[in-house]
């Protein structure tokens, strides 16, 4: 009985741990651990063509309205780059002085000795 | 005693103002004691909790420092009174626990045991600060497209509103922007007060909330939101997002629909996304229905791009346009004119086909599965053909080329990585050539494009982009000698030298790539020329290689050079159409530049035979003239004044002594600094000082010159001595501020180069003076012949160092490191290493008619000592300053009008200081204790410097006095001002000098002191060098004893128990009498 109850005791002291660190880690996942956040964003870029990535979609499905949206986007997204810049400014993700010129360079070396052919896309940084 | 008064006194026992009396009560019920202090403690653990969940801002350290201190206070006295240490321990550690008191989870098991006692309460286990502490944060919650802000954290109250909205403030948000809305239902069944607000409204807010992840105040629901909203501004910042069509998804209004245009993030990677939504709280879902974490992180991310771009839609102008449509092309115009999400209406089968198309449109970027293709590019082995190849992977394997991918993958993936191929052939079309699909072969001036242009927008379009690296700037050209086949002038068996000959070929460096004429034909013949070097592509100019085939031709017949030709070349010495010439092969030359880069990174600092350490920059120079002597040549020691040029050059000849003697030529005011540093640095060297009346006649030299290692002549006496002189076969020839010989065609430079050595050495900081005609004179004596003839050298490097650079710095830089050795105490790393102030003494010389005038004062003064006078002493101390007077100038004591020039040895040495300070372009302060003498002084200068250098005495009024500091403090230019070491000792700040010459010596150290420091003290940033003028043999070294401390004042002209007024001729002469063992005179220069 002694052992049993001394193994009853080990396996309730243990139950009561793994308890508390359930709870714990249910706190957690409500609460959120500051831990576990990615880290802030600090090196943004203001693209170089903005409507670059609609322009690669080709013509919307306007109905013949292609020529005037493809002037619209172009326009919209010279402003939607400067609203951002402008946001990120406020918000310290990039230097204001960045904003009058920034020319992403950094992103565009590419080392052509990384020619392992084996990154997977999820590794893919730019 | 009532529980009241018990407390009452504990109270005041813990604030330390208990009277005996009260003390001996509370001590006859100790346990009642203990029982009000316990009381007491949970009091201060309640206001303790209470005081951190509701005080904030930067008071709030202070307050719970405060309620801390009183809790820790009774907990110390607890514990003294309960005779536990463990007692006193946990104390602390409940501290910093809930309102409950008494021992925590975490305490030691001491703790606990005192858990046993009766009186002792049980504590409740409480967190600490951050999430889960007892503390309420601000949390975020994510509504159906509203942000909902409320307060509340693990364990810790709920905010009621007007804590919440205190909160919000103190945290930046804008005020207005909220309004009340539905309490959040918490997982304890509470509810949080809580208001709510359009992400429209705080977006700038929210997102500079992205790093607070930690804060005490700000929960991690609310900094996870700012991170995600961080994202969607850098997608839009980078223009990944694209327009959609949101419906309101029903039939109403006999068949119409509303809708709008929301922007949603495209292109997003997708590893950041599942570390954001791994990393979502649950407080962020609480409000909502759908709750699953990737959708929740793309719904506020899409919601984040969608204002961004809505306001930014807002900001274009467009023809006004009706928000209705009835068919589906006035749709299309309806929606582009309200790009900025204002609610349309159309027909609902129109809405929902513009809805679907729009979305099949952008499915490629949208969403967490857009797939990531990849264009690589390999450089060709050989001619123009760049191979581009398009991969994509079909899962986490590896990358297979696109088609290959396709066929094995399954029908979905298959199906968007053919569209994300189909996007890119639109924008990259030149992949649509190529026979198998995602494969093509590209020109030179294609593959230039996409290193340069293309790729970088390919790039912003979500394609990796994998391609060679290219130099932004386009190749260096210049051209290269190489040395083929050695025919030897000397025997076979000696070293190389400057005269051996070689056939040379000349080719043309790109970079670093060398290539010959028929590859330059090549390169010409190619639409986009380009070499590959240092492992990136670098583009060719069709001029630079038009110009480089015109030069090979024209260098066709120049096929044999010798080895001081090929240093020439490599030195910038000799024209080159082409930019620099570099040489290679084997060659006396080639060999010269490999040991001078091969030059030790940490040369020792110390050496056998040399007593001290050198600084760093000095064992390299000494490194250096190592490697000249190795190779027998000749060179300029350029250190700036004050960095050591003495020292470092002594330490050399302990490693070349083997070489000869060393012959040090040096100006007069120097030659006993030279004779003195060698005895402290290298007192092992045979040190000879050749000058003076006694010195060893033309015979004797060489047999002295050869028992000696260093002997140390000035200019004159060389001059004088050179048939002497020049029968030595010198180790070394070193000249001492070597600028003397800057012009060649003076006597003093063409006698001088009579002497043979084996190298041979010019000391100086200012080595360019008045153009670069000096540089060559230096070292052409270094190396006659070597750096060819003065009109093309100063040609050349005027041409490299010209108005555009420093000029003279920028020749010197050129030369650096083979035939020069240049440092500057402008260099941060020399700045760093010295001192913050040098003091330097020189020597000076007696004119004659300074010695006549000297000898004639003295003469007076013994012969009125003969007559007894009453007032000896008096005439003794006239005599003295008088004596002083003569040193500095005889006009200084004559008080005549004459012209100064050539009268004063000390005047002359003056002169090349500040020749030398101007020379670098810092300023100086010159201290006399004669005003009169200091204002003729400064007047004499001003003419002779042409610019304006003031006396400060005590005669001008304070304001002229203060405008003349300022005037001086103010200026950048090379300058000077003079200073009567009474006026100007005291309270002035004139840290725009860097030098301090103290023209006369004052009897007391402390009067020079306070001089320097008008210029070394706070403000300065460079090293100060003080400069002490003084005439060996005469008063004025006696002061400099005295001031040395090597002798009192009195002990300087009486001897003990004698006062001036009893010393007799013979004493007087020895006092203050010319020493001509040490008196330098004009003669020596």
């Amino acid at each position: 009985m002694a052992r049993k109850r001394r193994r009853g005791g080990n396996r309730n002291r243990s139950s009561r741990n793994r308890t508390n660190r359930r709870g714990r880690d249910r706190g957690n996942a409500f609460w959120g651990d500051p831990d576990r956040l990615p880290d802030p964003i600090t090196d943004l870029k203001i693209a170089d063509e903005p409507a670059a990535v609609v322009h690669s979609l080709g013509p919307p499905p306007l109905q013949g309205r292609d020529a005037i949206a493809e002037h619209y986007f172009t326009l919209v997204y010279d402003r939607i780059t400067m609203v951002s810049g402008a946001v990120a400014g406020a918000a310290g993700m990039i230097e204001v002085e960045d904003l009058i010129e920034q020319v992403s360079d950094e992103d565009w070396d590419v080392d052509d000795s990384s020619d392992d052919g084996g990154e997977d896309e999820d590794d893919a940084t730019w | 005693m009532t529980y009241e008064k018990r407390r009452d006194l504990a109270q005041a026992e813990l604030d330390g103002w208990l009277d005996e009396a009260g003390l001996a009560r509370l001590r006859a019920d100790q346990q009642g004691w203990i029982e009000v202090l316990e009381a007491l403690q949970r009091t201060a653990e309640k206001n303790l909790a209470h005081v951190r969940s509701t005080v904030h801002g930067p008071e709030r350290r202070l307050v719970l420092e405060d309620f801390e201190a009183d809790r820790d206070r009774i907990a110390e006295r607890l514990a003294s009174l309960r005779g536990d240490a463990a007692t006193k321990d946990s104390g602390k550690d409940s501290g910093k626990d809930g309102s409950k008191g008494g021992s925590s989870a975490n305490e030691p098991k001491s703790g606990r045991r005192r858990g046993a006692e009766p009186k002792a309460a049980e504590p409740e286990p409480v967190v600490d600060e951050l999430a889960g502490t007892g503390t309420a944060q601000l949390q975020l919650s994510w509504g159906e497209g509203t942000l909902i802000a409320w307060g509340g954290g693990m364990h810790a109250d709920n905010d009621d509103l007007d804590t919440l909205r205190g909160r919000l403030s103190m945290l930046g948000a804008p005020a207005a922007a909220w309004t009340e809305c539905d309490p959040i239902p918490l997982p304890d069944g509470s509810h949080a007060p809580a208001v709510s607000t359009q992400l429209s409204s705080v977006l700038g807010w929210l997102v500079a909330l992205q790093t607070t992840a930690g804060d005490p105040f700000v929960g991690a629901s609310a900094s996870w939101m700012a991170l995600v909203a961080a994202l969607g501004v850098r997608l839009a910042a980078r223009g990944r997002v694209v327009p959609q069509l949101s419906t309101d998804r029903g039939r109403g209004n006999g068949g119409r629909s509303d809708a709008r245009v929301s922007w949603a993030a495209g292109l997003v990677d997708r590893t950041q996304l599942r570390t954001l939504s791994r990393a979502m709280p649950g407080v962020v879902t609480v409000a909502r229905s759908q709750r699953d974490p990737l959708l929740v992180t793309l719904s506020l991310l899409d919601a984040t791009t969608d204002t961004i771009c809505r306001q930014a839609a807002a900001m274009v102008e467009v023809p006004a346009a009706p928000t209705r449509a009835n068919s589906s092309p006035q749709l299309a115009e309806v929606v582009l004119a309200h790009l900025n999400g204002t609610t349309v209406s159309g027909q609902t089968r129109d809405v929902q086909e513009m809805h679907k198309a729009l979305r099949r449109w952008a499915r490629t970027v949208m969403g967490e599965q857009h797939v990531r293709l990849v264009m690589e590019m390999d450089a060709p082995d050989d001619g123009e053909a760049w191979e581009l190849r398009v991969l994509a992977s079909i899962g986490r394997g590896n990358l297979l080329p696109v088609e290959a991918a396709m066929s094995q993958a399954n029908q979905t993936r298959r199906q968007r990585i053919l569209r994300e191929l189909e996007r890119l052939e639109r924008t990259y079309g030149k992949l649509k050539r190529g026979r198998i699909r995602g494969e093509v072969v590209l020109n030179q001036n294609e593959a230039w494009q996409l290193m340069s242009v293309e790729g970088r927008k390919l790039l912003d379009q979500g394609f990796d982009v994998r391609v060679p690296l290219l130099q932004k700037r386009k190749a260096r050209i210049g051209l290269r000698v190489t040395a083929v086949e050695e025919h030897r002038i000397e025997d076979e068996g000696e070293k190389r030298s400057a005269n051996d000959l070689h056939n040379v070929i000349w080719s043309v460096m790109l970079d670093d790539v060398e290539v010959d004429a028929d590859e330059i034909r090549r390169l010409a013949s190619e639409s986009r020329p380009m070499v590959r070097s240092h492992g990136r592509w670098v583009e060719v100019d069709h001029a630079d290689l038009a110009a480089a085939a015109e030069a090979l031709t024209e260098r066709e017949a120049h096929s044999r050079m010798s080895g001081a030709d090929m240093l020439r070349y490599a030195l910038g010495l000799e024209e080159s159409p082409l930019g620099d010439v570099s040489i290679a092969g084997q060659s006396w030359a080639t060999q010269l530049l490999e040991s001078a880069s091969d030059l030790p990174e940490d040369p020792p600092t110390e050496m056998d035979g040399f007593d001290g350490e050198l600084r760093s920059y000095q064992a390299h120079a000494a490194a250096w003239l190592d490697f000249l002597d190795q190779a027998g040549l000749g060179g300029i020691l350029a250190l700036d004044m004050g960095l050591g040029k003495t020292p470092t050059l002594l330490a050399h000849l302990t490693t070349s002594r083997h070489r000869g003697p060393a012959l040090a030529i040096v100006p007069p005011a120097v030659a006993g600094n030279w004779a003195r540093e060698a005895e402290r640095f290298t007192p092992d060297l045979e040190v000879v000082v050749h000058h003076g009346p006694n010195r060893a006649g033309l015979d004797e030299l060489p047999r002295i010159a050869e028992k000696a290692d260093l002997v140390i002549t000035t200019y004159g006496t060389a001059v004088r001595d050179i048939e002497g002189l020049e029968h030595v076969r010198w180790g070394k020839v070193v000249l001492d501020e070597a600028q003397v010989i800057k012009n060649h065609t003076s006597d003093t430079a063409k006698q001088l180069r009579r002497l043979e050595a084996h190298s041979k050495i010019a000391l100086t900081g200012t080595p360019i003076e008045n153009g670069l005609g000096d540089l060559w004179a230096l070292l052409d004596f270094a190396n006659p012949g070597l750096v060819g003839k003065r009109t093309p050298f100063i040609s050349q490097l005027g041409k490299d160092g010209g108005a555009k650079d420093t000029g003279p710095e920028a020749a010197l830089r050129t030369l650096n490191g083979v035939l020069v050795f240049r440092r500057t105490k402008a260099e941060p790393a020399i700045a760093a290493e010295l001192p913050e102030r040098i003091d330097e003494l020189d020597l000076c010389a007696m004119t004659v008619e300074q010695v006549g005038l000297y000898q004639a004062v003295l003469d007076e003064l013994v012969a009125k000592q003969s007559e007894q006078s009453d007032d000896n002493k008096g005439a003794v101390l006239a005599a003295i300053t008088a004596l002083k007077q003569i040193c500095n100038h005889p006009a200084a004591y004559t008080g005549d009008d004459g012209p100064l020039d050539d009268r004063s040895g000390k005047l002359l040495r003056l002169t090349e200081i500040l020749d030398n300070i101007f020379q670098v372009g810092e300023r100086a302060l010159i201290f006399t204790h004669f005003a009169t003498w200091g204002d003729r002084l400064s007047k004499h200068l001003t003419e002779r410097y042409g610019r304006q250098i003031d006396c400060y005495h005590g005669g001008l009024s304070r304001g002229a006095r203060d405008a003349m500091v300022e005037k001086f403090q103010a200026s950048t230019e090379p300058g000077a001002m003079v200073l009567s070491l009474k006026a100007g000792g005291t309270g002035l700040n004139l840290t725009a000098a860097s030098h301090v010459i103290l023209y006369d010596r004052w009897w007391n150290p402390a009067v020079e002191d306070q001089a320097r420091d008008r210029v070394w003290r706070i403000g300065q940033t460079r090293t100060v060098v003080a400069h002490r003028l003084v005439c060996p043999g005469t008063v004025d070294e006696r002061v400099e004893e005295v001031v040395q401390g090597k002798r009192r004042i009195a002990d300087m002209v009486l001897p003990k128990s004698s006062s001036i007024g009893d010393l007799n001729s013979d004493q007087l002469r020895q006092a203050l009498g010319l020493d001509t063992s040490l008196l330098l005179t004009e003669d020596d220069d």
